[in-house]
């Protein structure tokens, strides 16, 4: 039962990871008023970046690397096109999502010559915290993890306090409420936005090459699989508040492990393979109720 | 004579060129000559008759899912669930071609056709209710249901519950009576070569009629008053005695349906059945027709013939190139993203133009 | 004295609308300015420009006797201007003090929120609010509290010259005394004060000079002693205003709207009514005045039926209808509602689609039971602009919101009026329009009136209710809590209503607040 216990922990922590990194910086997007649906497509070309990188380099840090800056080049785009464009963001978000699974397919024929997986590549080593991992089950559950799941932990703390007590917190969630009253007091509603998109970037390019190189250690056709559309959802449910989209994330994060888990059982796989989609639509729509998005989310300023 | 171009149909024309000169780019990531490309991919699938006849067989299921997107679109309700919608259409459609073989062809495939636009309804209806009744996000949940249908359709046929007894990943075989034949087919009955390698049948005739009725319905008709009032203004809609989640429920069942049978002619044509990821994401696209087309019933027809090329051309750049076959989709992805972009270029160029007129006043000063 | 603030030949244009022409305005350090002009005089414009979020075609502003350029509103902010817009620009769901640090914040990177208060104490003690304010949600306070915190935020900027935008539209009578005897205590701090509105009484009452404007231009500039009200709407309007007022008429006929009774849940960002009861006669005109937020969206609401109370009845012409959705409703009344382009047009729908809006169903609208009958619908449409001089540019095929404000609310009255109801219900029927509309609407609610019709008329504009009700209901807090005959009954009388007075308190002092 603990050898159950840790092994669904442990894997539920490593799959939330994904989510919350992704939806903590997707946070700052919605939080300026950014309707951020690209979470999908920028995983998928960070993912296969950082794949790509470490291949060449032999290094997953510098992979890791490329997938943030993949990530952030990525959001800038789609920033050009929510904020000064004033495209309509949920139609451009697709757009960019179905360019992101096209390129993708396409480059990993033209780089790897092979239309469903790369080879394997240097991936992120776990890392078991000397001390802390040796707690009884917690101990296994969290500090015998990659080194990203550590940073994602920070970056949670540090989303928290930016948001609450900084200068640039106020101002972003001002230019999400109201961008109006924001500029009358000066704030150049723009620059926060596209900073917030940025932040929102380079976080799903991180939750990419954590998928890619860290969870698995080889980039796979579509390998995000409406993951990105989840953490979008881990973001609703959370509440647009840092701690809570953490937990949302942990919770998408256990319902995958058990899904894996139980592919072990009797149960036909395919039929497992939808409950996290299922339990998404379910969450979204019976524990969710009017959702308390910025008031400003998808209006142009 | 002079024809004015409506200034929408120039933005599209130049989004396409700036996606092609992109995708140029990207061709030449992979090392081939993109003249050589975009001729495979434009001008072989028109270079003869039976080329335009299976353009036309390709873009069928693209015209039916841009045409539902429309649908729901102008009731204000994103329908990006086209794609599960399409293929629990096409499974039901599948087991319904088993089971009579009795019936004539001119009964049996209306009621193939009507089962599955029911199908469809419902599953399209489905994030309807969770969106008005629950505050549900329909972009969120027809997402997932697309992930659902697809893991479905897999469990069905893989896990033995209707599947093709010799055939793994497709389901059996449908009767004969329900079968829509191709040109290629009608012609080898009579005797007749000139079709030979054609797939088209007559869902294309299907699609056009359908494009037609709901040109009618959104343009010409009190429901599609209702339906434009209600997508453009909820809010005025209901103060004004009209019942606005009715209304939305109404258009999302319709889509739903008009998913539901867009891939008819595959299922009951070319492929006799359902095969396991038998769609491209016809879903997608569809999306993709709907917004090139500019959301009108005509603008469907030239964006899903743009976009069928484009899919016929792809046979051909496969043939003789090395440029991987996601090409195409790249390609266009990159056609939408520049018409969501067009009206901020359109925008710097009226400003351009406003600046430069000024500018040459002030010279004639 | 010498001119605190000058702004010379100000010249903005919108494509072809001229909305500036060559605006000059001089304030002189100390006074209290008005600038005066119907909606569409160009004042928000001048404004905008003054602080920097438009940027001008032509001419200069002079401060201090120095040439400024404010490219944004820090520089306006720097320069020492506050502004007070007529819709605040604070955040609903941000504390109060995060509203008014916000953009002028103590840190470099962390919020140092404890010095930013420490700075704003006195202040808050000088307009005699509490510290507990600090930490509450900004959406919480009421209207008047939430003004001031916008002038404690220019205050805290520093500001030398504070420009009030209507500041007066959302305040009840005693709130607005109480804002004024505020402007003249900044006044005689040194303040310089700009005083943007179109109400004439509230000029002539605080004014030192006024600037009039019309259709752009400046007409005249005036100093308060050499005028009177008369004078400024003429001056503003460019005619004598014609006054239309109806005189009471006793009303015995039997009660054709019963609210009885209506409650509703509490919730964030609403007043919930508190057993809100009123009768409407045949044949009255029966005027609900209060402040806005009181309760009147929540009525309105229940009235036409996109929202169900928890309790009470609505019973229109003897059938109760309290639970009848608006598209299921057999006792229909015609509405003229509070917001035209969200409630009551489709802007991007033509003139004649906008005059079916709510009527498509009806049998002269319809072929063959589904079809549009474009034919009556066009003639319909075409019937409506002629009778009721809706100005188009091109014809009944305009987009609706290629009207001007006056002529888009022309469209709605038209089309409610045009099958003779017998009840008709207006919500601020004549908000933000031009006065020849505002006139235009207000004799065809008389004309109704005259024909036998019973109108229920909800507004925030006293002088519009006292115009034209019969009888005259006060909404404060989610109740009627008084029912008065437009019998020579006061301003004032109304407006200690309004605060919430109650009768038995009407002897002693007025307390406001």
């Amino acid at each position: 039962m603990i050898e159950f216990i840790e092994s669904v922990g442990a894997s539920t922590i490593r799959i939330a990871t994904i989510y919350i990194l992704a939806a903590t910086g997707s946070n700052f997007a919605e939080k300026s008023g950014i309707l951020n649906m690209t979470i999908e497509g920028n995983m998928l070309v960070s993912a296969f970046f950082a794949v790509l990188v470490s291949y060449h380099t032999g290094s997953a840090l510098l992979g890791v690397l490329a997938a943030v800056i993949i990530g952030i080049v990525f959001s800038a785009f789609y920033g050009f096109t929510a904020i000064t464009a004033k495209a309509d963001q949920m139609i451009s978000s697709l757009a960019f999502n179905l360019f992101a699974t096209g390129i993708t397919a396409y480059l990993l024929i033209t780089f790897f010559g092979s239309a469903g997986a790369t080879p394997r590549v240097a991936a992120v080593p776990e890392v078991a915290i000397p001390l802390l991992s040796e707690i009884p089950i917690i101990g296994k559950i969290l500090f015998v993890q990659s080194p990203i799941v550590y940073l994602c932990f920070a970056l949670v703390a540090a989303a928290y306090y930016v948001l609450y007590h900084t200068k640039f917190g106020i101002r972003v969630i001002s230019v999400g409420e109201h961008p109006v009253a924001a500029s009358t007091v000066g704030i150049n509603v723009h620059k926060i936005r596209y900073m917030s998109m940025l932040i929102a970037g380079a976080m799903a390019g991180l939750a990419g090459a954590y998928l890619s190189i860290s969870l698995s250690s080889q980039f796979v056709k579509n390998m995000t699989a409406g993951r990105g559309y989840i953490a979008l959802s881990t973001v609703i449910l959370g509440k647009h508040k840092p701690i809570n989209v953490a937990l949302a994330g942990i919770l998408f994060g256990f319902c995958d492990a058990l899904q894996i888990r139980l592919q072990q059982s009797s149960v036909p796989t395919q039929f497992i393979q939808m409950l996290p989609y299922v339990v998404t639509v379910i969450v979204i729509a019976f524990f969710i109720g009017k959702d308390d998005n910025p008031a400003a989310i998808g209006q142009a300023y | 004579m002079k024809i004015r171009v409506p200034k929408s149909a120039v933005f599209s024309i130049l989004s396409v060129l700036a996606a092609l000169l992109i995708g140029a780019v990207i061709i030449l990531i992979n090392g081939e000559n993109p003249v050589t490309v975009y001729y495979c991919m434009i001008v072989q699938p028109l270079s003869s008759v039976n080329n335009l006849l299976n353009v036309f067989y390709v873009m069928t299921p693209l015209m039916m899912t841009g045409l539902a997107f429309i649908v729901a679109s102008k009731a204000s309700m994103i329908n990006l669930g086209l794609e599960g919608q399409l293929l629990l259409g096409a499974l039901a459609a599948a087991w319904v071609a088993t089971l009579f073989p009795a019936l004539p062809w001119y009964l049996y495939i209306p009621l193939i056709m009507i089962i599955a636009m029911v199908v469809g309804a419902l599953w399209g209806l489905l994030p309807g209710i969770l969106k008005l009744r629950f505050g549900a996000s329909e972009i969120v949940t027809t997402i997932m249901l697309n992930y659902v249908a697809q893991f479905f359709i897999n469990f069905i046929i893989s896990g033995g519950y209707f599947k093709h007894p010799d055939i793994e990943q497709r389901t059996p075989y449908i009767l004969e009576n329900a079968h829509m034949a191709s040109l290629s087919e009608m012609g080898t009955a009579m005797g007749i070569k000139t079709f030979r390698g054609v797939q088209l049948n007559a869902m294309f005739i299907v699609a056009i009629i359908c494009v037609f009725l709901v040109y009618i319905l959104l343009e010409k008709t009190k429901w599609g008053y209702k339906i434009n009032a209600v997508g453009l203004n909820l809010k005025a809609s209901t103060a004004n005695r009209m019942s606005a989640k009715k209304i939305m429920l109404c258009a999302m069942a319709l889509s739903g349906a008009i998913a539901g049978i867009a891939a008819m002619g595959e299922v009951l044509g070319t492929f006799n059945g359902v095969i396991e990821g038998f769609s491209p994401g016809y879903g997608f696209s569809g999306i993709s027709v709907a917004l090139l087309g500019r959301s009108h019933p005509i603008g469907i027809i030239l964006g899903g013939l743009f976009f069928g090329i484009m899919n016929q051309g792809m046979m051909y750049i496969n043939a003789n190139t090395s440029v991987p076959k996601d090409f195409v989709k790249v390609l266009q992805t990159l056609i939408i993203i520049f018409i969501v972009l067009s009206p901020y270029f359109e925008s710097k160029w009226e400003k351009f133009r406003e600046k430069s007129s000024h500018a040459k006043e002030a010279k004639a000063v | 004295m010498s001119y605190l603030l000058e702004l010379n030949q100000i010249t903005k244009t919108f494509g072809d609308l001229v909305a500036n022409d060559h605006v000059t305005v001089k304030v002189k350090e100390g006074s209290i300015h008005s600038i005066v002009g119907e909606n569409g005089a160009g004042k928000s414009t001048l404004m905008n420009v003054l602080y920097g979020l438009l940027k001008p075609d032509g001419g200069e502003i002079i401060l201090r006797g120095k040439k400024m350029t404010f490219t944004s509103p820090l520089d306006s902010i720097a320069a020492g201007l506050g502004m007070i817009h007529q819709h605040f620009m604070l955040i609903p769901t941000m504390t109060v003090l995060d509203n008014i640090i916000l953009g002028y914040e103590i840190g470099s990177f962390k919020l140092n929120r404890k010095q930013s208060r420490k700075e704003l104490e006195p202040l808050f003690e000088s307009f005699g609010l509490e510290f507990s304010l600090f930490d509450t949600k900004l959406g919480e306070l009421p209207v008047g509290l939430q003004q001031k915190i916008e002038i404690i935020k220019a205050l805290y900027r520093k500001a030398s010259l504070i420009v009030f935008d209507e500041p007066t539209a959302v305040l009840t009578p005693q709130e607005i005394e109480e804002f004024f005897i505020l402007v003249n205590k900044l006044k005689a701090e040194g303040k310089t004060i700009l005083f943007i509105s179109h109400k004439l009484n509230e000029i002539m009452e605080i004014s030192d000079e006024v600037t009039i404007m019309r259709a752009g231009k400046v007409v005249d500039c005036v100093q308060k002693s050499d005028v009177n009200e008369e004078i400024l709407a003429k001056l503003m309007i460019g005619r004598d205003l014609v006054e239309q007022k109806v005189t009471f008429r006793e009303n015995n006929n039997e009660p054709i709207i019963q609210v009885q009774g209506l409650e509703t849940e509490v919730k964030l960002g609403s007043t919930p009514l508190k057993k809100l009861a009123f009768e409407v006669k045949k044949g009255e005109v029966f005027g609900v005045a209060g402040v806005a937020g009181n309760g009147q969206t929540e009525l309105v609401n229940i009235l036409v039926g996109t929202q169900f109370p928890l309790a009470g009845h609505v019973i229109i012409n003897g059938t109760e209808v309290t639970r009848v959705p608006s598209h299921k409703r057999t006792q229909s009344m015609a509405y003229i509602p509070e917001d035209r382009q969200t409630e009551g047009l489709i802007m991007p729908l033509s003139i004649s689609k906008n005059m079916i809006l709510g009527k498509v169903d009806l049998p002269q609208f319809i072929r063959h039971k589904i079809f549009l009958n474009f034919k009556n619908i066009n003639e319909n449409a075409q019937k409506a602009v002629n009778d009721y001089s809706i100005k188009v540019s091109s014809g009944i095929h305009d987009p609706l919101k290629s009207l001007s404000g006056g002529n888009q609310q022309k469209v709605i009255v038209a089309r409610e009026l045009n099958d003779e109801p017998e009840i008709i219900l207006a919500v601020n029927p004549t908000r933000g329009i031009d006065i020849g509309s505002i006139e235009y609407i207000h004799s065809c609610i008389i004309a109704e009136r005259e024909k036998g019709k019973t109108v229920l008329l909800i507004s925030n504009e006293l002088s519009e209710i006292m115009a034209l009700s019969d009888r005259i209901g006060i909404i404060h807090d989610g109740q009627i809590t008084k029912i008065l005959d437009n019998n020579g009954v006061t301003k004032e009388q109304i407006g200690f209503y309004m605060l919430g007075g109650k009768d038995e308190e009407k002897t002693g002092e007025v307390v406001a607040g």
